[in-house]
């Protein structure tokens, strides 16, 4: 290990300022493997040292449980006053904030503003129907002008470009989505930029969307799966083929009427079409609609000894391994490897289970790792060679890939220290950093039953931990303890050039790193 | 995750989102015993039934009494997140949640119940003996949030549970504990029939004079302020069959009361059972029978009453005249008596293909299955089939063109173990018996369908759970 540590240090010592590093999507690339391959300044030798940089208050105002989403970070970005590094944050309260990571400091802020939608629902206390902006956006590549465009998804469902530099408008905004239709994370891929929605937010349709950056007509695509929500936390993850995959949430399955509800569609664009090509249907599907225990987890997808696979979850609280080429086999139900459940063992829908996006990385050595979070309790039958429980709350475990009867297979490696609601991991240069959100989840009680309030549960939710690891071992690094007093939800890290970026639902943006860097 | 608002969008796909209850007794409070929803078991299918679980509850038999009918919650949202649950009774004042899905236990509750103890007989041997109940019929939809009772609506997110001292205890159905103080309804160690529930109003009729108290049946109002409990008393007669009385579209509470004389069918006034109407048999009672308690179904536009008379009769009732002016004349009645006359409580459906009425009922040793055809504009009653020799079946259930039937093997139970048949609905053919799979016999257990499920207990304070492991991926891992 010590070997290891000297290697990256000394390749980090070579790399220098030319190898910065960036993070223009959530879920770090269009693969969603949440893994920064780019950083060279943490490791897991100094990142016992990780501070509070910086913390940020960001004019911005929360809606239901929704506040910022994780910053974009643009390392050699051109801007007025020169070469900045800039992180990009949205807000629910439909703001973009362009913020110099040196200091700290907003560059520049941008609210979107427009008519209040006729679909807006007085007095709205559900969670799961924000309004405002909820997808993170997306940064493109250098334009001809040298400018690095965002895309950025308003409230009221207008497709904005906006120029990360200063916040102007590089073009004039495109009717993409309904108004409050609760889209994910944007993606971009060969100059189209996809999105998901979900819960059928104020009489927008649960599906994929889709539009081509330089179509004139800015004709918009889905793909419809008539399911209760495509809601995999980091939308959709791109495969080589520029196949879009994205888990359907609650509904059922009928292959005749092409209803594709808790599992895993993959769309691509064809022509002006958005067609689904393939799809992944656990068996136990009915299970999953009977329980609410949707298939909700956005996919990681990554190579694997010449092989393209994905891995993706449901609240259920299983791991899935799947062949972007032939997703579930002949049958659509087959997958190449299934885990036992490893947690809700309550067969609880809103507490335990899998919830957000994958995370997957290759070490040195060559070797595959799948990581996935878990809310509440680990199953009591679960095995697992490296445990740092007891975990009653939540926690991350990893699997390596490998071959077993001759297809691949996840293998359990370790599991962490408990997490207060484990949220989906980053990994960065041998380092797994995850943190407990401090939400409250709870969506019934024994008095009432349903009651799924965002006052209820806000007030109810306690406070987000970042913690690192040792990506091989599991080992805790770090963490930040009570150094962050508030919570946050739906949310993902963004870590690039020795910072580690965190925000919680005061609208708090934190800025981690190395004091002495 | 779902939203709610889009379960229908959702279900447009299929039915499998709905889910089933068997909320009481019979399984409506009509007292149909008809599985509306029910499509896992068909005739080509059914003979593959297989025993998919038992469940051992942590109870007392008292007497012949171990554990009740079994209730179905087909979905609830709870603290503990969605689940199917099974709920039933335990004769030394217990109630019972199972995940009925995974086999597993949710909570139990046990009465410490005040009421004094009667000395042990066969007949009233004291203990919890009414089915939990609550409110709806066999198809109702899953449910979220509780909801206090209102105009129109029941309340929700309660179970009602009749403890040995005559309280009646309205239970949080996610926890088992009281959602409001205990209130006094019926007297102490009566026994009790099946309770009914509708429009927020909770019935009970009590058998055998147990406890030393006269036979009456009860209500009790919760949606007043304070609750108020009317009785309708038997007049030293008692009321007939296991599930105390039928509801009718109105409201209008039907009961059957047998006495030395004559069997009475009476229509009551919802909540406060005054006596709106009755029919009096004219036939002579067989006293030892037990008799069975109306069903109630639909027939152009008005409730038309099914009565079995301890003469052997089966009557047809209007229910806009129960007997005519002279409270003797039926709509219709069979030209046959059958011996010792029906008992428990009927069964009725409608076939789906060709809207056939049908009726069912069960003896001493044999389920008789009967149609209702338009005769002059009336309906009348036929007995189409009659099953082999069976052991006591309890009241039958129907489902999907298939007639589910317990034979309870009491009367001889010392030698003799609960047999579970599923017999052809229109022939009465056998299709299916579950042999040697019970190990014992069973008492005022009734069967309960819903959710590609069967359920009924046995003395032994089992519960039995048939279905197809195929359908079951929980239960199978796959």
């Amino acid at each position: 290990m010590r070997n290891l540590h000297y290697s990256l240090t000394l390749a980090a010592l070579a790399c220098g300022l030319a190898c910065g590093a960036d993070w223009l999507t959530d879920g770090g690339n269009p693969q969603r493997t949440a893994w920064q391959k780019d950083e060279h300044i943490l490791n897991p030798g100094n990142v016992k040292n990780l501070q509070i940089l910086w913390k940020l208050q960001l004019d911005n105002k929360s809606n239901q449980m929704h506040a910022l989403f994780p910053p974009l970070i643009v390392e050699h970005l051109r801007t007025a006053a020169g070469v900045k590094q800039v992180a990009l944050v949205a807000g629910v309260s439909d703001n973009l904030f362009g913020v110099d990571v040196e200091t700290g400091t907003v560059l520049w802020k941008k609210h979107f503003d427009y008519p209040t939608p006729k679909n807006i629902r007085p007095g709205n206390d559900d969670p799961l129907c924000p309004e405002g902006i909820t997808a993170t956006p997306v940064v493109g590549p250098e334009n001809a002008a040298g400018q690095r465009p965002v895309y950025a998804l308003a409230g009221d469902g207008q497709l904005h470009t906006v120029n990360m530099a200063d916040g102007e408008e590089l073009a004039q905004p495109v009717q993409f989505l309904g108004s409050y239709a609760k889209a994910y994370a944007l993606n971009l891929w060969n100059n189209v930029i996809f999105t998901t929605t979900s819960q059928g937010c104020h009489g927008n349709r649960n599906q994929m969307w889709a539009i081509r950056l330089d179509d004139p007509t800015h004709k918009v695509m889905t793909a419809f799966p008539k399911s209760g929500g495509l809601w995999g936390r980091t939308g959709a993850a791109i495969d080589s083929s520029g196949t879009a995959w994205a888990p359907t949430g609650d509904g059922q399955y009928d292959k005749e009427t092409q209803t594709y509800g808790n599992g895993l569609i993959g769309a691509r664009v064809d022509g002006d079409e958005l067609k689904i090509e393939d799809y992944y249907i656990p068996s136990n599907w009915t299970w999953l609609e009977k329980r609410d225990l949707d298939f909700q987890v956005t996919p990681a997808i990554f190579n694997y000894k010449g092989r393209e696979l994905m891995t993706t979850a449901s609240k259920e609280c299983r791991v899935y391994l799947l062949d972007t080429k032939n997703a579930g086999g002949d049958d659509h139900q087959t997958p190449l490897d299934r885990t036992p459940i490893i947690c809700n063992e309550e067969v609880n829908f809103a507490s335990a289970g899998i919830w957000g996006a994958m995370d997957s990385w290759e070490d040195a050595r060559g070797t595959r790792w799948v990581i996935t979070p878990f809310w509440g309790p680990v199953h009591s039958k679960f095995k697992v060679p490296v445990s740092y429980g007891p975990v009653l709350h939540g926690a991350l475990v990893a699997y390596k890939v490998e071959d077993k009867s001759g297809k691949p297979g996840l293998t359990p490696v370790w599991m962490s220290r408990d997490m207060n609601q484990a949220e989906t991991p980053l990994v960065a240069n041998g380092i797994v950093f995850g943190f407990g959100s401090g939400e409250n989840t709870v969506q019934a009680y024994a008095d009432i039953g349903l009651d799924d309030s965002s006052k209820r549960r806000i007030a109810a939710s306690t406070h987000a931990t970042l913690y690192a690891l040792d990506a091989e071992t599991g080992k805790e690094l770090y963490s930040s303890g009570d150094q962050i007093p508030s919570w946050n939800h739906f949310q993902s890290l963004t870590v690039a050039n020795g910072r580690v970026y965190i925000s919680t639902y005061d609208n708090v943006l934190y800025c981690f790193g190395l004091k002495e860097r | 995750m779902r939203r709610l608002s889009l379960l229908a969008l959702v279900a447009v796909a299929g039915a499998l989102l709905w889910a089933a209850d068997w909320p009481t007794e019979s399984g409506s409070p009509q007292r149909e015993g008809w599985a509306r929803a029910e499509k896992a078991f068909t005739k080509e299918n059914v003979k593959g039934l297989e025993l998919l679980y038992k469940y051992k509850a942590a109870n007392q038999a008292v007497g012949a009494d171990a554990l009740t009918t079994p209730m179905i919650v087909g979905r609830i949202i709870t603290y503990l997140g969605f689940k199917e649950m099974l709920v039933f009774g335990g004769s030394a004042d217990n109630v019972f949640s199972v995940d009925d899905d995974l086999n597993r236990l949710i909570w139990k509750r046990h009465f410490d119940s005040a009421g004094g103890k009667t000395a042990e007989s066969a007949v009233c041997p004291g203990g919890l003996t009414a089915p939990i109940a609550m409110a709806g019929s066999s198809t109702a939809i899953g449910r979220g949030r509780f909801t206090p009772g209102r105009a129109g609506g029941n309340r929700s997110g309660e179970f009602y549970a009749v403890s040995s001292d005559g309280y009646l205890h309205v239970l949080n159905t996610s926890t088992g504990a009281d959602r409001m103080p205990p209130m006094k309804f019926l007297p102490a160690n009566a026994k009790v029939s099946g309770l009914n529930v509708d429009n927020n109003v909770v019935y009970a009729a009590t058998l055998d004079q147990c406890g030393g108290n006269a036979n009456a049946l009860y209500a009790i109002d919760l949606s007043a302020a304070s609750a108020t409990v009317a009785s309708f008393p038997a007049h030293g007669g008692g009321f007939a069959g296991v599930a105390g009385s039928a509801i009718g579209a109105d409201g209008t509470v039907y009961t059957a009361v047998g006495d030395p004389a004559s069997d009475t069918v009476f229509a009551l006034a919802a909540k406060t059972l005054e006596v709106k109407d009755h029919f009096a048999a004219a036939g002579k009672p067989d006293v030892d029978s037990p008799g069975v308690t109306p069903v109630v179904f639909p027939w152009k536009g008005r409730d038309v009453i099914v009565a079995g008379g301890r003469d052997g009769h089966v009557y047809l009732l209007d229910s806009k005249s129960l007997g005519g002016a002279d409270h003797h004349t039926p709509l219709a009645q069979t030209s046959y008596a059958t011996n010792g006359g029906f008992r428990g409580a009927f069964s009725t459906w409608e076939d789906a293909d060709g809207g056939t009425r049908r009726v069912y009922a069960s003896s001493g040793n044999f389920v008789a299955g009967m149609k209702v055809e338009e005769v002059s504009g009336q309906p009348a009653l036929t007995q189409v089939w009659k099953s082999k020799d069976m052991i006591a079946p309890a009241p039958v259930v129907t489902a999907n063109g298939l007639v589910f039937v317990l034979a309870t093997g009491e009367a001889r139970r010392a030698n003799n173990r609960a047999i579970l048949y599923a017999l052809d609905a229109a022939t009465g053919a056998e299709l299916y018996s579950s042999g040697p799979a019970t190990a014992t016999w069973a008492h005022n257990s009734g069967i309960a369908i819903a959710n590609n499920r069967i359920y009924f207990t046995t003395h032994d304070n089992l519960v039995y759970c048939f279905g197809f492991f195929a359908q079951q991926p929980q239960l199978t891992g796959k």
